[in-house]
């Protein structure tokens, strides 16, 4: 294809795929996934990448990364660019979750053209001034403090990095080693361009093609992780969390491991909510959150309270354990819970996405599922098929998959210090 | 039953159709075409600023009792009824309101009325079931004082008005709760879960009207709740010793599309914008309560000079048609994105239209004119406001 500039671009049709949906690939290896939605009043622009490192403190790296590709450069200083997503008419947002650093946007079909310019150039851009990471660093730990004031969020990250897969706090770094942390993680072999809502898919995919094709970044380079923060806040209430591990997306126990969490942790027919809050009284709420490594899953778990006992340990475990959480009952309506909110998505859809809270109503929806499957194996007619790997699961598997997955569960107890202020380091 | 004409005018996506139940409760239909969601918002007269003093609290320990599942024992609990067939249940109690919601797939919305039914039933409320949720509130306000941005908006919010039921937080205290008994939950479900206190609003593909007026028809037509009066903005500045931070506070009267938190609605998006560019971080609510429109502008930082200045900013501005066009624009396209999602439509429409007002829509925000938009931001002169600065460590 001739883009005006003499390169050429080939859009490579993808494997069988449904036919709403159009994947192509490009010759730089990026993937674009473009889906028509004509009863969608916006479109939802999102660029997925990758990140397969488990090293902590460069994960810690990449999450810093996401505000500072937010941030000014040359030519786009901080405030054009805010300013330009403003009026394509939705927030822009960067970050950095379970295993995919994104920038989205949900912009009305006319601005289409001026996010994907937006994101092309952020993308393209060779060098993240020093300037820009002092402000990516300021914004990245004004968001961590306020995420902080939620009584899980601390303990479930300090789970993760237990679990040899967790994002450390770090210090600020320089944009040199930021720029070279962009070059090694954000490469085009490893995003998925995904548009959906009122677009026509041809046109999108060739424009698409045609700003993106030219992303041909550089090598990385040698660089060096971040330092640790060294004060990092307290839980605000004690707390107890688990990961529970299980199969990657792929494996053909997954459905039946999701629908154990489900059973276990979501809703109100869950057995958290059973044992802890309609029997014992103990607990108003808890966390469950599903985080995605290569080669495995996990379903990170968290209850606060104002004071902690043996009582509430005990009874944490129990309400886990395959015995009491997986009754055929309580399976059945996790089948039905988890494959209705896959399918047509739920009350969260407006949040800042993450796999397994995410429905599909919505472009962005859509957006975030068409490059979730594809990053993460499966590849995008898994949008339209997981929901029935999920009604087909049978519940002797569910149970048999379940009580692998927590026969060496380790509760942890964390937060009992006493609450202080943190000031930027 | 009496059918209304189609509200067609006053909304710009979905399809509007009302009735009006025999037993009063007021019904709207929102159809959404091709919606794979539906979900029911049925919103009542009733929260904090209803309480007596000794008593607050009571309504948000109804919404809770009203969970324990003293349905229709064929079928369980209502909650479960609900995740059963893929659907899911929820409430919130506020300071003049309490809702209940239900959303689920689309093919599943008769289940969703019928579930959302079995949860409005009179609850048994024993003596056991209220210590039991007592305990589980206590937690349930530990959890929400953990939150600073969250208790310092909501403070900001309640010290707006000059009522002071409006003060109240929407939890209750948990000092007050050994005062809650059975005979206090029976007077205000039998008070104010009534038909003329209640509006049912369903979204999705389908016409549930009929459904809903029948599946509430259980409920007495009863007598329609005093909301009380609005009392201006409660201007000053006052130390809070349970919150941190600071923020400022302004009410104006009118709910309706005439009121000011239709433009505040826009300004809200340039403040932010100007937030952003001085590295400020703020957070700002804003909509109609009191029976006129409320503002909160917070910042978790402390710094009230800061504050100050960004709201000086904002009120001695003089808006251009450009930044009207912008500010409309991206309201605009927030609204379009509530308009398509069923819990976001039911949810508005329900609780605006208890509160005086319509569900939000393109129209309004097309009607603010620059003159409009300048004067609205003039309100936000500072020492309009009622501020608060937190003490809290």
């Amino acid at each position: 294809m001739d883009t005006g500039d003499k390169e050429v671009i080939a859009l490579i049709p993808a494997l069988a795929v449904p036919s709403a949906i159009e994947l192509s690939r490009l010759e730089n290896g990026m993937t674009v996934a473009v889906e028509s939605l004509p009863m969608s009043a916006n479109v939802s622009v999102r660029l997925s990448c990758k990140v397969s490192e488990t090293d902590a403190r460069k994960r810690g790296a990449v999450e810093l990364l996401a505000f500072a590709m937010l941030q000014e450069s040359d030519p786009l200083d901080v405030i054009n660019l805010r300013r330009l997503a403003y009026v394509a008419g939705g927030e822009l947002r960067a970050g950095f979750d379970e295993n995919l650093l994104t920038l989205s946007v949900e912009t009305p079909p006319d601005r289409v053209e001026a996010a994907l310019t937006l994101f092309s150039r952020i993308v393209r851009r060779n060098e993240i001034t020093n300037a820009a990471a002092d402000l990516a660093y300021q914004s990245y730990w004004s968001r961590y403090l306020r995420e902080a004031e939620s009584p899980s969020f601390i303990p479930l990250r300090l789970e993760m990095d237990a679990a040899g897969f967790g994002t450390l706090t770090v210090l600020p770094m320089t944009g040199e080693q930021l720029t070279l942390a962009k070059r090694e993680y954000v490469r085009p072999e490893n995003c998925v361009l995904s548009i959906v809502g009122a677009i026509e898919s041809p046109s999108v995919s060739r424009r698409a093609a045609d700003l993106f094709g030219r992303f041909r970044p550089e090598r990385a380079g040698r660089w060096l992780p971040p330092q640790l923060a060294k004060n990092t806040p307290t839980p605000p209430l004690p707390s107890l969390a688990c990961a529970v591990p299980g199969p990657p997306p792929t494996h053909e126990n997954f459905a039946a491991w999701l629908v154990a969490a489900y059973a276990a942790g979501r809703g109100k027919s869950c057995s958290l909510y059973s044992v802890l809050r309609a029997e014992l009284a103990m607990i108003y709420r808890w966390d469950l959150k599903f985080a995605f490594a290569n080669d495995r899953s996990y379903a990170l778990i968290a209850i606060s309270r104002t004071q902690l006992s043996d009582l509430l340990s005990d009874a944490f475990r129990t309400a886990l354990s395959a015995e009491k959480a997986l009754s055929d009952e309580r399976v059945a309506a996790a089948k039905a819970l988890a494959r209705a909110e896959f399918e047509s998505g739920w009350l969260q859809d407006l949040d800042e996405p993450s796999a397994f809270t995410q429905g599909q109503t919505t472009p962005s929806g859509r957006a975030f599922w068409l490059a979730w499957w594809e990053l993460n194996g499966g590849g995008a007619r898994n949008v339209l098929q997981f929901g029935e790997r999920i009604a087909n699961v049978d519940a002797d598997k569910v149970r048999e998959v379940w009580a692998a997955s927590t026969r060496e569960l380790k509760i942890r107890q964390y937060g009992n210090e006493t609450r202080r202020a943190i000031a930027r380091p | 039953m009496v059918h209304l004409l189609a509200l067609a005018a006053a909304v710009s996506g979905p399809t509007a159709s009302a009735l009006v139940a025999q037993n009063f409760v007021e019904i709207l239909n929102y159809r959404i075409t091709g919606a794979k969601r539906f979900s029911i918002s049925v919103a009542f007269r009733a929260g904090s600023a209803f309480e007596a003093e000794q008593t607050h609290g009571a309504f948000h320990l109804l919404e809770h009792i009203l969970f324990l599942g003293e349905g229709d024992e064929r079928i369980g609990p209502a909650d479960w009824f609900a995740e059963r067939h893929g659907s899911s249940l929820s409430a919130t109690t506020y300071r003049e309101l309490m809702v209940l919601q239900v959303e689920g797939p689309s093919d599943q919305w008769r289940n969703g009325v019928k579930a959302i039914a079995m949860l409005l039933r009179k609850p048994n409320a024993s003596t056991e079931s209220i210590t039991r949720e007592v305990a589980v509130i206590r937690e349930e306000v530990a959890l929400q004082q953990a939150d600073r941005s969250r208790m310092l908006l909501d403070a900001t919010w309640s010290h707006a008005s000059a009522n002071p039921s409006f003060g109240r937080s929407t939890a209750g205290s948990t000092a007050r709760m050994e005062l809650m008994t059975r005979e206090l939950i029976h007077s205000l479900y039998d008070k104010h879960f009534v038909g003329s206190n209640c509006v049912a609003s369903f979204a999705g593909d389908a016409d549930a009207k009929d459904a809903l007026a029948a599946e509430l028809a259980f409920l007495p037509k009863g007598e329609r709740s005093q909301v009380p009066k609005f009392d201006g903005v409660k201007a000053g500045r006052t130390e809070v010793p349970s919150v941190s931070g600071v923020g400022a506070g302004f009410a104006a009267p009118g709910v309706d599309e005439k009121g000011r938190f239709v433009a505040w609605r826009l300004i809200s998006n340039l403040l932010y914008m100007m937030a952003k560019s001085e590295r400020m971080e703020v957070d700002i609510s804003f909509g109609p309560s009191a029976g006129g429109s409320v503002a909160a502008i917070t910042t978790l930082d402390g710094d009230e000079k800061k504050l100050r200045a960004l709201l000086l900013r904002i009120s001695s501005s003089s808006f251009t048609a450009a930044d009207l066009d912008l500010a409309k624009r991206s309201a605009k396209s927030r609204i379009q994105a509530d308009l398509r999602n069923p819990a976001r439509v039911a949810f508005l429409s329900s609780t605006f239209r208890l509160l005086g007002s319509s569900l939000p829509n393109a129209e309004q925000i097309d009607a603010v004119t620059l003159d409009a938009l300048n004067s609205a931001a003039a309100e936000l002169e500072p020492s309009k406001g009622a501020w608060i600065q937190g003490t809290k460590r």
